[in-house]
């Protein structure tokens, strides 16, 4: 009814049309029974004469009558009900600013938008407190030592392609990031002993907020030649009031960065080679979406949200613009690329650094910042939001939501540091993290979710062509009410946990991208949130569970998959809260916490617990470490602790092994032990 | 007019060749059964094998005395059986009767004819014309409310909003 209201025209032709209908309707009734009284009386007079054409004059009739109201359900079905969303999406090419206004305007119209679509930033306040600023101060101490060759790198989803981290080793040192500071410690010394763990090199930025300055370190990369740094840098528009009368006229306005925001990701390149000598500088503006690193070259996201609700907003301004070491290149119009249905309200830029020759390429597309990131060999994949605006919709007006958000699957083909968009696919849901998405033999598979609870929740799992085109989708997985909870490919088979009651574990066959089908199923109490294969025949999970068929644990889980049409829990652990208070991992979130290594047969984690008393927190932190086989499963190894009954948690997030050596890495200790003997620490520094 | 008393397995059959309409008001009676005769009824009594020649005898009944209308055409005049005419019509103060393949120059006046023919199935559609209800072939209720008759010479008439009402009672709707 609102929606006859909200469209009067609408609603006049569908007067007429019910008018129409229902005249004819008379029309009909009334021939019918005149022609058979006709009938009737002719047969009395003894005259049979059947009338001829009868049927099919009624038939004309009718369908005279209802051809309107098909007209009408046809056009109404088609504006509001499309249940088929074509995969493919337009582009659209960019002359000049006014263009992207005008795309805008017209994105904005059919959204009839009073509500946050854009998702306005907001930032972490506490990310720097007014401190001294300090300028990247080095400290230099004396060095010797060599390096080993095994060690443990970053735990990434694709092999070689690497994922920027907070802790990294390279068999020499540890490189270790905490808010404002980089610091890099002398590991691993065998002709010194073991027990030398020297501080070598601090790097501490200005986290000074109207400090120009000043830079917020987000993840570091390292190799056999670099060493990088990766952060913001935040122009926050720090004006100088004229103060009143007898007042002094130096305050500063630090949260005018929410409305004249600028943020640029800076990356600092460092040779190794030349005792980490500053040797090239990057600077690109926007905010930071994603990075990885294949060999030399690096790959970098960002996205910059352009504030059309100012009125006077400049968008040149806001234009991808990069910087090497001083030089500053902008983007064109030209080079812009839209999408059709994806909210014109940021430019998302792929950027493709080769370190050796700092050759820059980059790819610019307006639309919807991105939230997913991943990265094979060959490609990028950056999901989002898309729109499908319904058709007509400029036309009518609706109460609902005139579209249908989807997630829009933007594909970057990357090649030795240069970067090309290729395609946009379209697909139903949201998809969960990075592992949600796999390219395997030029097709990219990715599992989403629709709806968050209740009874219209679908789980997905798509095929696509290497243009994005829907090749097959398996559609309600799980159980109903289910959400997945992970997902990993490893080759032909996907391996997905959905959740609501208890953990089904399936194993999807995708040998043909055309006929993807579930293959096993296993359903056991709690969850895994994260899967890593171990070897073909096994995988690993960590997740929640209990011992009473609950989630208040923490569980790590090794499923057998040998048989995929059947796969079992060949071991598990489960530490429940019940026993300890309240305990968490940062696995179950961040895949890059955990250390897995079959050379070594060990895998170790962050494990964090805490209890309250009248004293307040008593935090117990520090790593799990269990030794692994595939025959006796899990064994424990230790548990390296970094702190007992705190107050406060020390945040405990690595572990990293070079040679027989295991390094634990918390907010303020990098501790040494064997990996035989975890537990007994050779050596402790004190970091920050 | 008719009332078929036969026995009820074949009721239907010998309706349908005796091409037969009942009527809950009727004056004849059929039936295959003596016993069944109603005294205050004409009664006709057949046997089955009868049932050709009884059609034809009801369809004298129907038609009832044959009553002829004469009228001339260029080739003189002719007395025409009334049930061959598709409707009369009154053009400039002539009176003409339309036949299939010829009209003829009558005269009477209209209402003279609709008077003789009263008991023939005539109707008056508009003040100028009475049609054969037995030559329609096919009536289609226009939007103006009036009715558009398609005779079986392929002619078209129509009724007039004030002979609406008695057409329709015609056709005993």
């Amino acid at each position: 009814m609102l929606f006859l209201i909200n469209n009067p025209a609408i609603a006049f032709i569908l007067f007429i049309v019910l008018g129409f209908t229902i005249l004819m309707g008379i029309k009909i009734f009334e021939e019918l029974t005149i022609n058979k009284a006709l009938s009737l009386k002719q047969r009395q007079m003894r005259i049979s004469s059947p009338i001829k054409g009868f049927k099919s004059r009624i038939a004309m009739l009718t369908s005279a009558a209802l051809a309107p109201v098909v007209a009408v359900v046809v056009v109404v079905s088609v504006a509001l009900a499309p249940q088929t969303v074509p995969g493919s999406v337009q582009l659209i090419d960019l002359k000049s600013s006014d263009d992207i206004f005008e795309i805008y305007t017209t994105f904005q119209e059919r959204m009839e938008t009073n509500f946050d679509t854009f998702g306005l930033r907001f930032f972490d306040s506490n990310l720097g407190s007014p401190e001294m600023a300090l300028d990247a101060e080095e400290d230099l101490i004396d060095y010797n030592g060599t390096a080993s060759d095994d060690f443990s790198g970053t735990n990434v989803q694709v092999e070689g392609v690497d994922e920027m981290d907070n802790v990294l080793t390279d068999g020499k040192y540890i490189y270790t990031m905490f808010q404002n500071k980089v610091q890099i410690s002398l590991a691993y010394t065998m002709e010194e002993g073991p027990d030398v763990l020297d501080l070598y090199r601090t790097f501490e930025f200005s986290n000074t907020y109207c400090d120009s300055e000043q830079f917020y370190p987000q993840g570091m990369y390292v190799d056999d030649d670099y060493f990088i740094i990766i952060g913001n840098q935040y122009n926050y528009d720090c004006k100088e009031y004229e103060g009143d009368e007898g007042v002094e006229d130096i305050t500063i306005e630090p949260w005018g960065y929410w409305y004249q925001n600028s943020s640029h990701i800076k990356v600092l390149v460092y040779d190794k080679t030349n005792d980490f000598e500053l040797e090239d500088e990057y600077l690109m503006n926007g905010y930071f979406t994603g990075t990885r690193k294949i060999d030399n070259n690096l790959y970098i996201v960002t996205n910059n949200y352009i504030p059309f609700y100012d009125e006077e907003v400049d968008i040149d301004y806001y234009l991808s613009e990069y910087e090497v070491n001083g030089q500053v290149t902008t983007a064109e119009y030209e080079d812009v690329v839209y999408i059709e249905g994806s909210a014109p309200n940021s430019f998302t830029t792929f950027y493709g650094i080769d370190l050796d020759t700092t050759q820059v390429d980059m790819e610019t597309v307006l639309g919807d910042s991105g939230y997913n990131l991943y990265v094979s060999n060959e490609n990028m994949y950056l999901v989002g939001s898309v729109y499908y605006f319904f058709p007509m919709v400029d036309f009518i007006t609706l109460e609902e939501p005139v579209y249908e958000s989807q997630t829009a699957i933007m594909k970057i083909a990357i090649d030795d540091g240069e970067v090309e968009y290729s395609s946009t696919g379209r697909v139903s849901g949201n998809s969960l993290n990075q592992f949600s998405m796999d390219e395997h033999d030029g097709y990219l598979r990715i599992t989403t979710t629709t709806g968050w609870w209740g009874e219209n929740i679908n789980n997905r799992l798509y095929v696509l062509d290497e243009d994005l085109n829907h090749v097959a989708v398996l559609e309600n997985l799980g159980k109903p009410a289910e959400t997945i909870k992970s997902t990993r490919f490893v080759g032909d088979y996907a391996y997905l946990v959905t959740f609501e009651q208890t953990d089904p574990f399936y194993v999807i066959n995708l040998t043909d991208p055309e006929d993807p089908f579930v293959e096993g199923e296993l359903e056991i109490p709690g969850f895994s949130t994260y899967l890593q294969p171990l070897s073909e025949d096994y995988m690993l999970g960590v997740g929640f569970g209990d011992n009473s068929g609950g989630t208040q644990g923490l569980k790590i889980s090794i499923y057998d998959i040998s048989d995929k049409s059947n796969p079992t829990v060949f071991d598990e652990i489960i530490f429940d809260y019940e026993e300890f208070g309240w305990g968490h991992s940062t696995v179950t979130y961040n895949h890059k916490d955990l250390l897995v290594s079959l050379s070594k047969g060990i895998i170790a984690l962050p494990f964090s617990t805490y209890n309250y008393s009248d004293s307040g927190y008593n935090y117990n932190s520090g790593i799990l470490v269990y030794n692994i086989d595939f025959v006796d499963g899990f064994a424990f190894n230790g548990y390296v602790t970094h702190d007992e009954d705190s107050s406060e948690d020390v945040y405990v997030y690595k572990s990293k092994f070079i040679s027989d050596y295991f390094y634990t890495v918390s907010n303020q200790y990098i501790k040494v032990s064997t990996l035989v003997d975890t537990e007994t620490i050779l050596f402790s520094t004190e970091l920050n | 007019m008719f009332k078929l008393k036969v026995s009820k397995s074949e009721h239907k059959i010998i309706k349908e060749r005796l091409n037969l309409v009942e009527t809950i008001n009727y004056n004849y009676l059929l039936t295959d059964d003596k016993e069944l005769i109603e005294d205050d009824k004409v009664n006709i009594v057949f046997n089955s094998s009868e049932i050709t020649r009884v059609t034809k005898l009801l369809d004298l009944i129907v038609r009832g005395e044959e009553l002829y209308v004469i009228g001339s055409n260029e080739f003189g005049q002719k007395s025409v059986e009334s049930r061959n005419f598709f409707y009369f019509i009154v053009e400039d103060e002539d009176v003409y009767g339309v036949l299939m393949n010829t009209r003829l120059l009558i005269k009477t006046k209209l209402y003279e004819i609709e008077e003789l023919l009263e008991h023939k199935d005539f109707i008056r559609v508009s003040k100028y014309c009475l049609v054969n209800i037995g030559k329609i072939d096919y009536i289609k209720p226009a939007l103006n409310s009036k009715l558009d008759l398609l005779l079986k010479n392929s002619e078209h008439l129509e009724v007039n909003r004030g002979y609406l009402k008695d057409f329709k009672k015609a056709l005993e709707i």
